[in-house]
């Protein structure tokens, strides 16, 4: 059952620009308007700012950017919004050592504090630009406040998938 | 897309979410259901042969009442039930979830267009919940019993898990829902319902409710229901009633007696249990502090272990008293972990991590706690186990239709609706294509 919004072209072809080539943005926010979904901002690695190693750090200060910059555009977590965000992390595996990954993370942001129709729409829509992103390429997590969206979390749950502490 | 001139922002749909307790009726798009409509509804046998013969000498002028008793009356809603009448019993159209008696549902439908949103079938979609496991043919009935009883003009049947988690903002989660005459355990994964992982269980309020009564009649409580209560005086607490039987009530049914002592037990529950965070300890519990429950007689007793222990039962099956069959019933703890480990093993952690608490009888106090205490004995040790649950409280009994009005009241929905031209021309197997 979905809820029939629409998503725009440009969703897919910023998302190909996160996932693909030379892998221009680092992260994607998009939300729904006009009862369409549409790329709110992409902003690249440049703008980040960021001048130390992604994989030293597991992608800690890009994500804290990135996390202001969600808490910002939704008023202090009250409106709903999608993400993607480039991970990079290093893990330790069995046999490989550690090892550099690179994973897209998808977002579906409802936190606890957005209204109960907001909440509606954005989750009833997700099988929508999920599919239009392609779901082989990403992992998805759903977020209700801002624990659940912590790096720490993330990383966890990145861990696990892919390491083996 | 023909159902496209319906269900735009213009023309508001209708949500019908139906639960053995009540019928939420309402238009999409608002906060909260317009109508609660409970879901039993009195039928009044025809009076015998002899007595209409002698009604009928006795008021020869009134053709028309006459003609009337010679049929079964239907009273529905809470202010018509309610009303003591000879011959009448009161009949539920809802068992375990589904839809048992066509024509009672059928009449209460009219009821709720009647009487409660006042507007012509015709000119609004409407968009039905229905529980996890219903099947097939009951899927069809409903579809065409919309369509060409009622002549709806486009039609949606929608999971009330799903629409529950929706509502919630979620598209995956382990839906506890536990309502009046049972609890089910309903996996949610990518806004689909996994069927063939839920787990249903006949415990729920009802159970609540008969333990109360049962606990009431050890402790000697004469329950006195409303209707037959013509006056009362102040009584000191603990002191028996003083209270006068109304005069000339009419013979009236078991069935109703009960249900008119259920609306007190359901009172009784709704404001007075309790439950404990963790099993119960018997040297806590006698430390809780007791609360007074006034009877409608005048009677007040002060109630004090018994609050939480008659509860306990959904987490405790040791705890149910006899009577009730006890095989085969499973408490809400067990069913969550059951319900969870049918489904993938991929899933399961995000299922733990997004339980979430829906339905009337999880309004008892504690009682998401206490579930989420039970749960972390019986999941496995690695997940991250968070329940989930709205906070106010007729949002989460409310969930599964205010979840349906949104869904409803979207522009965007339009494409999704049944119309009439397709039920025409497909006929009533388009529910299945449709709405999965």
């Amino acid at each position: 059952m979905s809820s029939g919004v629409m998503v725009d072209p440009d969703v897919q072809t910023s998302f190909q620009k996160l996932s693909e080539g030379r892998k221009e943005y680092r992260y994607i926010i998009f939300k729904i308007e006009d009862n369409k979904v549409v790329v709110e901002s992409a902003v690249t690695q440049d703008q980040l700012e960021i001048t130390g190693d992604d994989y030293d750090d597991s992608s800690k200060a890009a994500f804290e950017k990135f996390v202001a910059d969600v808490k910002q555009r939704t008023d202090g977590l009250t409106d709903c919004r999608y993400a993607v965000f480039d991970f990079k992390f290093t893990c330790s595996r069995v046999g490989a050592g550690t090892s550099k990954m690179d994973k897209i993370v998808f977002l579906q942001i409802c936190p606890d504090g957005a209204s109960i129709k907001k909440k509606m729409v954005y989750a009833s829509s997700a099988a929508a630009i999920k599919t239009s992103l392609g779901t082989g390429k990403i992992l998805q997590f759903q977020v209700s406040d801002e624990a659940e969206m912590s790096h720490k979390e993330l990383l966890n749950k990145l861990g696990e998938k892919y390491g083996d502490h | 897309m023909s159902g496209a001139v319906y269900g735009g922002d213009e023309v508001s749909g209708l949500v019908f979410d139906a639960g053995s307790q009540s019928f939420r009726v309402g238009f999409a798009g608002e906060e909260y259901p317009k109508g609660d409509i409970p879901s039993y509804i009195a039928i009044q046998e025809p009076e015998a042969d002899a007595d209409i013969e002698k009604g009928e000498a006795m008021e020869t002028d009134d053709n028309s009442k006459i003609q009337n008793k010679r049929e079964k009356n239907y009273f529905i809603g809470t202010t018509k039930i309610i009303v003591p009448r000879p011959r009448t019993t009161l009949e539920s159209f809802m068992k375990e979830g589904l839809i048992e008696d066509w024509d009672l549902f059928e009449k209460i439908v009219e009821h709720a267009y009647e009487n409660i949103l006042y507007s012509n079938p015709a000119e609004h979609p409407v968009l039905f919940s229905e529980s996890t496991w219903n099947d097939r043919a009951r899927r069809e009935k409903l579809t065409e019993l919309m369509f060409e009883k009622f002549q709806v003009p486009a039609y949606y049947l929608s999971k009330n898990a799903v629409l529950s988690c929706f509502a919630q903002g979620r598209t995956h989660g382990l839906m506890v829902d536990s309502g009046a005459t049972q609890t089910s355990v309903v996996p949610v994964f990518d806004g689909y319902a996994i069927t063939h992982a839920v787990v249903k269980c006949p415990i729920g309020g009802d159970i609540i409710t008969e333990q109360l009564a049962q606990m009431l009649d050890e402790q000697k409580v004469d329950l006195v229901p409303t209707y037959r209560i013509a006056g009362k005086e102040e009584v000191n607490e603990g002191d028996p009633p003083k209270w006068t039987e109304k005069k000339k009530l009419p013979e009236v049914t078991e069935s109703y007696d009960k249900f008119m002592k259920k609306m007190i037990l359901e009172d009784m529950s709704a404001s007075m249990l309790q439950l404990c965070d963790t099993n119960i300890e018997m040297d806590s519990v006698d430390k809780l502090p007791s609360t007074p429950y006034a009877f409608p007689n005048g009677y007040t007793k002060e109630f004090g272990a018994e609050r939480i222990k008659i509860p306990e039962c959904l987490f405790d099956l040791s705890y149910l008293k006899s009577e009730t069959k006890k095989d085969g019933l499973m408490t809400v703890a067990q069913m969550a972990a059951t319900s969870a480990s049918l489904a993938d093993i991929d899933i399961r952690p995000t299922l733990y991590s997004n339980v979430t608490v829906t339905g009337g009888n999880s309004l008892i106090l504690g009682f998401t706690e206490r579930l989420n205490y039970a749960l972390a004995t019986k999941c496995p040790p690695t997940v991250k186990l968070r329940v989930f649950y709205a906070p106010i409280h007729t949002e989460r009994k409310y969930g599964a239709w205010i979840g349906g009005s949104i869904l409803g009241s979207l522009g965007t929905f339009q494409q999704m609706w049944v119309s009439k031209a397709e039920y025409d021309e497909t006929g009533k197997v388009i529910v299945d294509k449709k709405c999965p």
